[in-house]
């Protein structure tokens, strides 16, 4: 049954995981930012000598950006590439809803706006059915990316989730050229922390294969082996989290979970470079049912950690996560066949 | 003397679309998601443009890279896959013009495409001409509306759920319309390797426009339009003359394979038939992946497509033993035939749950014959008219067959003097057809009127009509007879 006060009897147990993602394909992270290109090249020549522009001349020059955020260092106020947080917990969490919440339920973990009222109402009912009821998966997606609920309603199930997701930056430094084609197009004022690259799409009218008239576009992606790292926590962690990272690793590596945007182009498939897991537990902390596949380490090159001494560390072999997909499956009720009809 | 075809075709536009509920095809059977391991094999070199160098004596377009590497990148790919979709399924046409693009344009106004373009059209709206001192007409859609992305009323074509399309509202006060792609398809890259540059090129003039000026639909002739009027034109200065107007596009363009060093010989200024007057000859020389090279593996996946339609993508991808697809640049001149070959599939059913594992499975080959479309419940969703179209067009081998456009200008073999291209007089036109323009003006001619004329007005200019000029060019009987 679902219990929206989760960390009621406090915080017993984490399991910290870490990832290092390679990107197999180019990787898209928009801002929703146009910037432009400039081209020197003369009449029917194209990629001359090109520049990355601050400021969209036209819509023929305009360039879709790359998603970026700021730090402060030696006193000065740098951008850098980076893929947030929310990018990867929001993948994340669409594709464990679209395999674990039966599709009727889809408009339970998607807020309606406040103005429709009767959709407001049918919302609130819909979680509450989905959430009586485990094998609807909505309890478990609720319990790890958390359940929003508007300050109004005091009364609407709302809990903080027990999955929080932390990124790097990607760590390149100097790389102040964007490649189009073989072309080095300068970009002096983009941030310099990752290989990039200006893509174009040119749709073709079907009846005179002409260039579709406004079809013309530019974006900014992540070249193909690219990394960055991935923390992800999880408080109180139960056997099915741990099979549900198993099955997001394998689907990563598999190309069927993607990040970012234009998966139909390909974007976004990722691959889990390296990837290790520990579980830190309170000694009164209820035991793991996989608790067979875990192995303890005491003391050794994490006895700096701020939980060494406190709380017993456990190693989760990477190849041990799937293991945890039967508890996924007890937890669920098997699969996702629930629906409310 | 015969001519050689015109390197592009038309499949026809069927009376509708074929259209479904997204739930009807959801109910079609199982559903697969997964990957499918390809590589594309050049039959003919393939050109995908990267860097362009305008030279003083020629220019050089070099082949696309991506990471230091050739590519060829997934929404070419993409756009060959559905382009063939969308034909064989009567389906909607998903890239087509927007209103403004076809206007009717007086004059030569600077930085036009469109030059005095004498008859305004939309493709899928009604256009209103509106100067008194043409014909006040009013120009049908150059495409039946029900072929615009989002008219079926809540249905939608078999490309638009592979592929997904946001199509805008009918009305204003509609949203947009959204489907997601189920068929994502990534980069093909090349080892560098597969890349020359030894003697390919295209025809092309010095400066200014491109060689054929590009693709510009006419409605004042019956080339991309199907034959609807004939018009007494008065010109300024000069004695009227017969326009040949065109409504509907005839269909939806695919270009024909053909070996393209034979290809651009028939364009050598030297060697050639083609005559370069106005704008001197200037070559292109192309960096091409060459014949029988094939790129490394690439993956097109799959998010819940069900089996049936699996099996017509299938289809699409390697479509038999007679048909070949085209991509890239520079298609007029017989670059781009390539074929797609499956290597694996790694598939796996969806259900409600737990999703399995990818598993290796195999992937077998459909015939495009009636009983084995209907056996894996595709028949209803092919247009049998556009697969013979597409047959011919796309026919494979090719045969040593040639397609050259329409010679602009050519030598007259007896005086050894350039013949330049004329309108047909109008006097002329009613000397030969015998028959007077109604007081009504325009005349309005059936598709075997504009035929007769055509035929009759043969000598004069040949390409009045396209699908006349296209049958009686050399070797259509060969084209005419391929089959899929």
């Amino acid at each position: 049954m679902y219990n929206d006060q989760l960390f009621a009897e406090g915080v017993h147990s984490v399991l910290l995981a870490e990832w290092e993602l390679l990107c197999k394909t180019p990787l898209v992270i928009r801002n929703g930012q146009q910037i432009a290109y400039s081209d020197t090249a003369p009449i029917k020549a194209r990629l001359g000598r090109m520049s990355l522009l601050q400021k969209a001349l036209d819509d023929e020059h305009a360039v879709a950006a790359l998603h970026y955020g700021y730090e402060i260092h030696d006193d000065r106020v740098l951008r850098y590439h980076f893929v947030p947080a929310s990018s990867v917990r929001g993948s994340l969490r669409s594709w464990s809803i679209r395999h674990l919440v039966h599709p009727t339920l889809y408009g339970a973990l998607t807020s309606p706006t406040k103005e429709d009222e009767i959709a407001v109402a049918l919302h609130r009912s819909t979680v509450r059915q989905g959430l009586a009821q485990r094998g609807t998966g909505c309890e478990l997606i609720a319990s790890l990316f958390g359940l929003a609920a508007d300050e109004s309603e005091e009364n609407a199930p709302s809990n903080a989730g027990r999955l929080s997701i932390e990124t790097q930056k990607f760590a390149g430094v100097g790389l102040r050229t964007v490649a189009v084609s073989d072309v080095k197009m300068e970009a002096p004022s983009e941030p310099d922390n990752v290989q990039r690259q200006m893509a174009v799409r040119n749709p073709l009218d079907r009846m005179t294969h002409a260039s579709r008239k406004g079809g013309l576009h530019r974006f900014l992606e992540v070249c193909r082996g690219e990394r960055f790292a991935v923390q992800l926590r999880i408080i109180n962690p139960l056997d099915c989290d741990l099979g549900l990272l198993g099955l997001w690793v394998r689907e990563l590596n598999d190309g069927m979970l993607r990040m970012g945007a234009l998966a139909s182009i390909g974007r976004g498939r990722l691959e889990v470079q390296k990837q290790a897991y520990e579980l830190w537990r309170r000694p009164d902390a209820p035991r793991l049912r996989g608790h067979a596949f875990l192995q303890e380490e005491a003391g050794g090159r994490h006895k700096d950690d701020i939980l060494a001494g406190l709380w017993a560390r456990y190693v989760v072999p990477s190849d041990a996560l799937l293991k945890f997909t039967a508890y996924l499956k007890d937890f669920t009720g098997g699969c996702a066949n629930v629906s409310l009809s | 003397m015969s001519h050689y075809p015109n390197p592009f075709d038309f499949v026809p536009f069927p009376s509708a679309p074929i259209l479904r509920t997204e739930q009807q095809f959801d109910a079609l059977g199982e559903k697969l998601s997964g990957y499918l391991e390809l590589e594309i094999k050049a039959l003919t070199p393939v050109h995908v443009v990267g860097r362009f160098e305008a030279g003083a004596s020629e220019h050089q377009s070099f082949f696309f890279q991506q990471d230091d590497q050739p590519c060829i990148p997934a929404s070419s790919i993409r756009g060959c896959l559905r382009a063939f979709i969308e034909a064989l399924t009567a389906g909607w046409v998903s890239q087509a013009q927007p209103p403004q693009e076809y206007q009717k344009v007086y004059g030569l106004a600077p930085g036009m495409r469109n030059k005095g373009r004498h008859i305004g059209f939309c493709t899928f709206e009604d256009y209103l001409n509106d100067r008194p001192s043409v014909h006040h007409r009013v120009s049908p859609p150059a495409v039946n509306p029900a072929f615009k992305p989002g008219s079926g009323e809540g249905k939608l074509d078999v490309a638009s759920y592979l592929f997904g399309l946001v199509a805008e509202g009918r009305q204003a006060n509609l949203e947009e319309q959204a489907w997601k792609s189920k068929i994502w398809v990534e980069d093909a890259y090349l080892d560098p390797t597969s890349i020359t540059r030894n003697g390919y090129w295209m025809p092309d003039i010095a400066m200014g426009n491109a060689f054929m000026g590009g693709a510009k639909p006419s409605a004042s002739n019956w080339w991309y339009f199907r034959p609807a009027e004939i018009w007494k034109r008065n010109l300024p200065r000069a004695a009227p003359v017969a326009e040949f107007v065109g409504e509907y596009f005839r269909g939806r363009k695919f270009y024909y394979h053909q070996d393209p060093l034979a290809c651009i010989q028939k364009y050598d200024p030297e060697k050639g038939q083609w005559v370069y007057q106005k704008d001197a000859y200037h070559p292109v020389r192309l960096e091409c992946m060459a014949r029988e090279k094939t790129t490394l593996l690439f993956r097109i996946y799959l998010d819940g497509v069900p089996q049936p339609l699996f099996q017509l993508l299938k289809n699409i991808i390697q479509p038999g033993e007679h048909i070949r697809h085209k991509l890239g640049y520079a298609k007029a001149y017989g670059y781009g035939s390539i074929e797609f070959r499956i290597k694996s599939a790694n598939l796996r059913t969806v259900g409600l749950g737990i999703p399995e594992a990818l598993e290796l499975r195999d992937v077998s080959a459909v015939n495009w014959d009636m009983e084995s479309l209907a056996k894996y419940g595709v028949a209803d969703f092919v247009d049998q008219e556009a697969l013979a179209w597409l047959a011919r067009i796309l026919g494979w081998p090719h045969e040593d067959l040639l397609f050259m456009y329409p010679q602009y200008m050519t030598l007259d073999p007896r005086t050894q003097k350039l013949k330049q291209p004329r309108p047909i007089e109008y006097a002329e036109y009613e000397h030969r057809i015998k028959s007077k323009m109604p007081v009504s003006n325009p005349m309005t001619v059936t598709s075997k009127d504009s035929r007769a004329i055509a035929e009759t007005l043969w000598d004069l200019k040949r390409p009045i009509d396209f699908r006349l000029y296209q049958e009686r060019a050399k070797d259509w009987d060969k084209i005419n007879k391929r089959i899929p």
